[in-house]
């Protein structure tokens, strides 16, 4: 059974002007037909406004459709009965992570959900010292967020969110004002938790290289889903990327460019590794295709 | 031209924190150079172009704008910050006029000018950022979208028409498109109005496709200082210090270990495309 | 430069006094500024001075690092201490032209003075032996008896804790922005107090509109994490009394008892 199910997901809102009339109708969401299996990472593009973040949005129930249906665990969003299960089932990590936090030590913090929930004390601390171990944060308990770097912050955030124990983490663009370093540390530890302790990732981001590990990706564009498959299929279309604003990887940018001079490179190569692979083939005679195959196999 | 020398700032002097947030920073800015400033956070790199423009003052060390030192007395601050502009981070976060054309307006105004003088150069900033016509001055800053809002915010920078440009991580939070339309007009600014230009940037593929001078700074000091192909080549120390070089080199560094006589130096997508044709006997005619 | 503050900040240590039930603390503080208030007896303050030393010597927070944050207040207590001194009505001591220093003058000024230091320095205590947290929280728990009148004491003390946080990252912000339109040329510093007002303009607004997203942001992420106001809501740390919060509770009431005896003998003498 899928963990996250769309349908038919539409949403729209009156833009008023200071008269209160209303001004403008915006589609959000048009229609959106979209499955996320249960202990998948997936990753969400779009450029700004294509209504990815509305869409993260509705996954916690945070806002709901005003047409179709989104189910989360089998519950529909739209009833209010199941409000609080359905934020337990799929915790939201949002964009800038100093707005998010409420407490003025890190372990604190973390207890916020759980102490929401009704969680027992004995348990709330179980789920504290879980939490920081499954981000790494355990030497910074008794910390000040404010002392700590962007991507620890995010850690925090994100540990905040595991000790209400999800089935699903919503990420809305989580490393969009980290630097390179703290980028890299919230991926690994989203890549940790789905691995590990088997946590369904739903991944917002601009960053095409965040993308590459997932294991399945959605495109969206003016409030439609325009693609979707695994990486590889949607980074194969690199003209359609293009033309949707949005980039691809510098190595498989590097390929396309070779496939358009004539190299008979296969499609949708997303690392150096295997357009070396690639190019050693097209070199040595050999079929460039199955050594990208072989490649990707021995992964 | 701007000349640093063996500049240093000291947090918290004379108690028992002190840190360096500049440790002896020494080097010359050529009129119309185009350069890279990176670093990771807390580095030093905002610190010292806060310095650049007046806005923190060196514990040691001195910076001479065209041959004045900006820490000789009476030296007008004011005219400073005409000649060197700085847009921070999120620079959208200071608007706060009613209208697009007031904001804009706000610096020339402090510099003195009259109001017509002041209109005259703001419709001239909005025009190269893209934002010219009545629609777009006439409308509240806050009603643009993000994209627009950071051009409106760099406009009101470049109405002051500063000789040198500073920017703080000007394409932060943006989508790919908002940050290609930032970067090409500051590529203009710096192509066709010849300005010298600080790119502070975290993108390692923006910086090599952009800038024509690298330097690095970390703890405080200069580590690296040199044209990308240069610093590049420095990709592991790169890494030891928390920063990266673009995707292009470490894949260029993958085929060169297979065999391929390709240009490890090779930074840029199309630099990479062109030299490994080159290394393909059978394509090297299409190069 | 707020920064600067360290008056009252926490100061991480691990002393019996750190240690107490915050609503112990809380009420240690309020008995002792009622007791300041007793009167000016040389009595009665010597009883609070040594009061003072022992909960600061329990405490274990360096005398200077409270001393330290009374530098934040000179001014004020300068202030209060000459207005006392040169307008109390009595016996005349010094005439300095215009100016007049009274007996009465003199010893009110003086107790002034000590009132103040020993008020500052009590209250500090409490928060630098108390995480902000532990404050909001014992005041919920400590003053959950006003909810039979309706004070939203849970949603108060959730304000005071989110003030909290958010009061170090918006004298960041301000910094911030002071900075960038100082880059635009703007000139706080001259002018006159209509000029000076209008040049606040560029900083508030910006600050303003960050402060309401930040607030939306903060509300959005908070319902994300169930928060549904106090029904239903545990603690990490729940607030339980232990030995040792029941003997400070004991050496308070002997405290006050004290100082009442004192103030109830002596009267309004002042030796």
């Amino acid at each position: 059974m899928p963990i996250v199910s769309a349908q038919n997901l539409s949403f729209s809102y009156e833009l008023r002007d200071e008269e209160g009339n209303v001004a403008e109708h915006i589609d959000a969401l048009k229609g959106v037909n979209l499955d996320i299996l249960a202990g998948s990472f997936v990753t969400i593009l779009g450029a700004n406004g294509s209504g990815k973040s509305t869409f993260a949005k509705q996954l916690n129930a945070l806002l709901v459709p005003t047409g179709g249906t989104v189910f989360v665990d089998g519950m529909n969003t739209a009833d209010e009965s199941h409000l609080l299960d359905v934020r337990k089932t799929a915790g939201m990590v949002f964009q800038n992570p100093d707005n998010q936090m409420i407490a003025s030590n890190v372990e604190e913090e973390i207890a916020f959900g759980p102490e929401n929930l009704g969680v027992e004390p004995d348990d709330i601390w179980r789920r504290v010292d879980m939490a920081l171990a499954a981000v790494g944060m355990n030497a910074y308990r008794k910390t000040s967020p404010n002392k700590l770097s962007g991507g620890q912050k995010q850690r925090i955030a994100i540990a905040g969110i595991v000790a209400m124990e999800p089935k699903c983490i919503v990420l809305d663009e989580p490393t969009a004002m980290l630097d390179p370093g703290g980028r890299r540390e919230v991926i690994r530890t989203l890549h940790e938790l789905n691995e590990k302790r088997h946590v369904t990732i739903i991944l917002i981001t601009h960053y095409m290289e965040e993308v590459v590990d997932a294991d399945y990706c959605f495109v969206m564009h003016q409030g439609e889903l325009v693609m979707s498959g695994t990486p590889r299929e949607i980074f194969s279309d690199v003209e359609t990327m293009r033309r949707l604003s949005l980039d691809v990887p510098q190595v498989t940018e590097v390929a396309y460019e070779l496939q358009q001079a004539g190299v008979p490179l296969p499609d949708g190569i997303l690392t150096s590794e295997e357009l070396t692979k690639a190019l050693t083939a097209v070199r040595d005679g050999g079929d460039p295709a199955a050594a990208v195959e072989g490649c990707r196999r021995a992964k | 031209m701007i000349e640093i020398k063996n500049l240093t700032y000291t947090y918290e002097q004379g108690t028992g924190y002190e840190a360096h947030a500049l440790n002896g920073v020494s080097t010359r800015i050529p009129d119309g150079q185009f350069i890279g400033l990176i670093g990771h956070t807390g580095s030093g790199k905002s610190t010292l172009i806060q310095h650049l423009n007046g806005l923190m003052k060196a514990t040691t060390g001195d910076i001479l704008v065209d041959g004045t030192s900006i820490y000789s007395e009476h030296y007008d601050m004011r005219k400073l910050r005409s000649t060197v502009g700085l847009v921070f981070q999120y620079p959208e976060h200071q608007l706060f006029e009613t209208t697009v054309l007031k904001d804009v307006m706000f610096g020339p105004k402090n510099l003195g000018l009259s109001d017509d003088a002041a209109k005259e150069r703001a419709r001239k900033a909005l025009e190269l950022t893209g934002l010219s016509g009545e629609r777009f001055e006439n409308a509240s800053p806050f009603d643009l979208s993000g994209g627009q809002k950071r051009r409106a915010a760099i406009a009101g920078v470049l109405a002051m028409e500063p000789k040198v440009l500073i920017l703080d991580e000007p394409t932060a939070g943006l989508d790919p498109r908002g940050r290609d339309e930032i970067l090409s007009l500051i590529r203009d600014l710096h192509e066709r109005r010849k300005m010298t230009v600080i790119l502070v940037s975290h993108s390692m593929e923006d910086v090599a496709q952009y800038v024509e001078r690298i330097i690095v700074i970390d703890s405080g000091k200069i580590r690296f200082d040199g044209t990308p192909r240069e610093v590049f080549r420095h990709y592991r120390e790169l890494e030891a210090l928390g920063l990266a070089a673009p995707q292009v080199t470490y894949l260029m560094h993958d085929l060169a270990d297979a065999g391929f006589t390709v240009d490890t130096d090779a930074i840029t997508v199309d630099e990479a495309r062109d030299s490994i044709l080159k290394s393909l006997p059978q394509f090297r005619r299409t190069v | 430069m707020l920064k600067d503050l360290t008056l009252g900040q926490y100061y991480p240590e691990e002393s019996p006094i750190h240690r107490l039930d915050p609503r112990v603390k809380l009420a240690g503080t309020l008995v002792f500024i009622i007791t300041l208030f007793f009167g000016q007896s040389v009595w009665l303050y010597l009883g609070a001075f040594l009061y003072l030393l022992i909960v600061i010597r329990l405490s274990r927070v360096p005398l200077r690092y409270i001393v330290r944050g009374l530098k934040t207040i000179v001014v004020l207590i300068l202030l209060s201490a000459l207005f006392n001194l040169f307008l109390t009505p009595g016996d005349i001591l010094v005439k300095l032209g215009p100016l007049t220093i009274t007996t009465q003058g003199l010893v009110t000024a003086i107790f002034m003075v000590v009132r103040l230091i020993f008020l500052i320095m009590g209250s500090s205590i409490l928060t630098l032996t108390t995480t902000p947290n532990q404050l909001t929280d014992g005041m919920e728990r400590g003053l959950s008896w006003l909810k039979i009148f309706r004070v939203p004491v849970h949603e108060i003390a959730m304000m005071m804790t989110i003030a909290l946080r958010f009061i170090p990252i918006l004298v960041d912000e301000t910094d911030k922005i002071i900075k960038a339109q100082k880059a635009r040329g703007a000139d706080f510093e001259s002018g006159n107090i209509m000029q000076r007002a209008r040049a606040m303009i560029p900083i508030l607004v910006p600050l303003f509109i960050s402060a309401f997203r930040r607030a939306n942001d903060l509300a959005m992420a908070m319902e994300a994490r169930c928060y549904h106001g106090s029904e239903g809501r545990t603690r990490m740390k729940p607030l339980v009394y232990t030995k040792n919060d029941r003997l400070a509770y004991l050496g308070l009431a002997l405290y006050f008892a004290l100082m009442l005896a004192i103030f109830i003998t002596l009267g309004s003498r002042v030796i």
